[in-house]
């Protein structure tokens, strides 16, 4: 298991698309906005928009989209197949893609955090028990969807069309291409109801000392098991 | 006791009967081929033996294990090699061997498998940047890298050129030399013909023959073929009531005889005893080609 975890990071990480994507990105908007709205100065919306947005933009890429396309062609290739023929069969190597999401998710957390406090004034969250578990539970809320997708695309191209499609209708609806401040209410509303959406509004909470909602933190949890569970049940080896 | 036995395997996919009834017994050291048209039911029946598919009906043994209930270990000690399938493009010769060798509990070293196969020059090499002999050797370095017990090899030569086909084929020698049971699928003849000692031929999800590629054309294809010169035109009625000849055709200096049984022997004792020199002389006798037509019906094609 350590070996194909290890398998599957190198082979991630051989991807410059990817890389660029998941880690690099998030770190590029932070330090980008951290000298465009020098958070030093700026008011707490500032402080807790943009380190959000930028997580949860990176995590939507990898969870909605990589990972899902990933399995699906492995599937289409006939790659699962082959493993199913091993004695470590298939379900290991979904096993391996979701540790790697997960180190990468917090290697992306770890870094935008750094980097944006280190270098461009940004807070460290100020409770940061509760980032980690909103980050937790946001990351495992995108997962289950990601595999969602997985689970019910047919080849590969609808995979990539479905998860970019729920991308950015989660980016959209969840308040991560605008803060939710500046969206119509009905918008924030509903998108407290989706993953990403729930997600980034916890995450901005906690960010600013505050304890995530209830509400927030339950739709992850409900998004999480539902689509974990039908992914679970739906997902077809070949 | 066999290392591979089927018995009455049957399965279905939905309407569709991909295999009716198929029975057969491999035994330890052998190369067995599973021979027979595209969608005969060889790699349906193949995948069965690996755990793969579930059988639908019949009694199915593999190294004393049961592929429906033992598939986990089983799949330490079968080596398969399947039809189609691919690795992460990305992923790299050596990585893939390696990798793969740490999925079994007691593997062969990955290194000298790869050095086997004539990988090691590619080791680096990404498996998206392979050609398709490339690819074809990895996926069966990859059967044998657990160092298993039985190696299932559908379509092993698909895709290759010549040389590479006769180098394959060497290989596999040199495996069961090493005491691993072979199991062949193909449509090739010449390949089973070289490589296998027994064989079945499926048709139509059905058995239709089995036995060594000697015996299997022996039965569907009985005739044999001589031509050969004389000095002089010869006599056809000299050989017309010898054993086993059927006819006689004769084409100024040139002779053609078909016939059963020894045949050679039986032209050259009728030559010999009259005192008649031979020259230029040809036995052509039919291969699993012609038997496999014959057994299978003709026409079909063997893509």
């Amino acid at each position: 298991m350590v070996k194909l975890i290890r398998s599957e990071t190198r082979l991630f990480l051989r991807d410059p698309a990817s890389v660029l994507v998941v880690l690099a990105l998030p770190v590029a908007l932070v330090a980008l906005f951290g000298v465009i709205a020098r958070p030093g100065e700026g008011d707490a919306a500032i402080k807790t928009y943009f380190p959000a947005m930028a997580l949860a933009l990176g995590l939507a890429q990898l969870t909605l989209n990589l990972v899902p396309g990933t399995l699906v062609g492995y599937r289409e290739r006939g790659v699962l197949r082959r493993m199913a023929a091993s004695p470590v069969g298939p379900g290991r190597l979904l096993g391996a893609q979701l540790a790697v999401g997960g180190v990468l998710s917090v290697v992306s957390l770890v870094l935008v955090v750094a980097v944006g406090t280190l270098g461009f004034g940004f807070e460290t969250p100020a409770r940061a028990g509760a980032t980690l578990i909103v980050f937790v539970l946001g990351t495992l809320a995108l997962f289950a969807v990601g595999m969602l997708v997985a689970a019910l695309a047919p080849s590969t191209r609808a995979a990539t069309g479905i998860g970019v499609g729920v991308m950015f209708a989660s980016l959209i609806f969840g308040g991560v291409f605008m803060p939710a401040e500046n969206l119509p209410d009905f918008m924030v509303a509903v998108g407290g109801y989706t993953p990403l959406g729930a997600f980034t509004q916890a995450l901005r909470a906690s960010w600013a000392g505050a304890w995530p909602e209830v509400l927030h933190l339950g739709v992850m949890a409900g998004w999480a098991a539902l689509c974990g569970l039908l992914s679970a049940r739906l997902f077809r080896w070949e | 006791m066999p290392v591979i036995e089927v018995r009455n395997l049957h399965k279905r996919y939905g309407e569709r009967i991909a295999v009716h009834d198929v029975s057969f017994e491999v035994g330890k050291g052998e190369i067995f081929g599973i021979l027979g048209p595209n969608g005969a039911g060889k790699t349906t029946t193949v995948e069965c033996l690996e755990g793969l598919r579930r059988p639908d009906g019949g009694e199915l043994r593999v190294l004393g294990l049961d592929p429906r209930t033992d598939g986990a270990a089983l799949r330490e000690r079968v080596g398969v090699q399947l039809q189609e399938s691919h690795l992460p493009e990305r992923m790299r010769v050596g990585e893939a061997l390696e990798l793969f060798a740490s999925f079994y509990r007691s593997p062969a070293p990955w290194r000298r498998v790869m050095d086997d196969w004539g990988l090691t020059g590619i080791g680096d090499s990404a498996f998206g940047a392979l050609s398709g002999g490339q690819k074809q050797r990895l996926f069966i370095a990859l059967a044998l890298v657990g160092a298993p017990e039985v190696a299932v090899l559908d379509e092993l030569t698909t895709g290759l050129d010549p040389q590479s086909r006769r180098t394959t084929w060497e290989l596999v020698e040199q495996v069961r030399d090493r005491g691993v049971t072979v199991v062949l699928v193909t449509h090739f003849m010449e390949e089973a013909e070289r490589l296998c000692d027994r064989l079945v031929l499926i048709d139509s999800g059905r058995v239709v023959a089995g036995g060594t590629p000697a015996e299997l054309v022996a039965r569907a294809v009985p005739h044999h073929v001589i031509a050969f010169h004389t000095a002089e035109p010869l006599d056809r009625a000299l050989l017309a009531g010898a054993p086993g000849v059927v006819r006689v055709e004769a084409d100024g200096l040139r002779t053609v005889v078909t016939g059963t049984g020894n045949l050679l022997h039986t032209v050259m004792s009728v030559l010999i005893g009259h005192g008649i020199v031979a020259e230029d002389v040809r036995l052509e006798r039919a291969g699993l080609d012609e038997a496999f037509l014959a057994l299978t019906g003709a026409g079909r094609g063997r893509a």
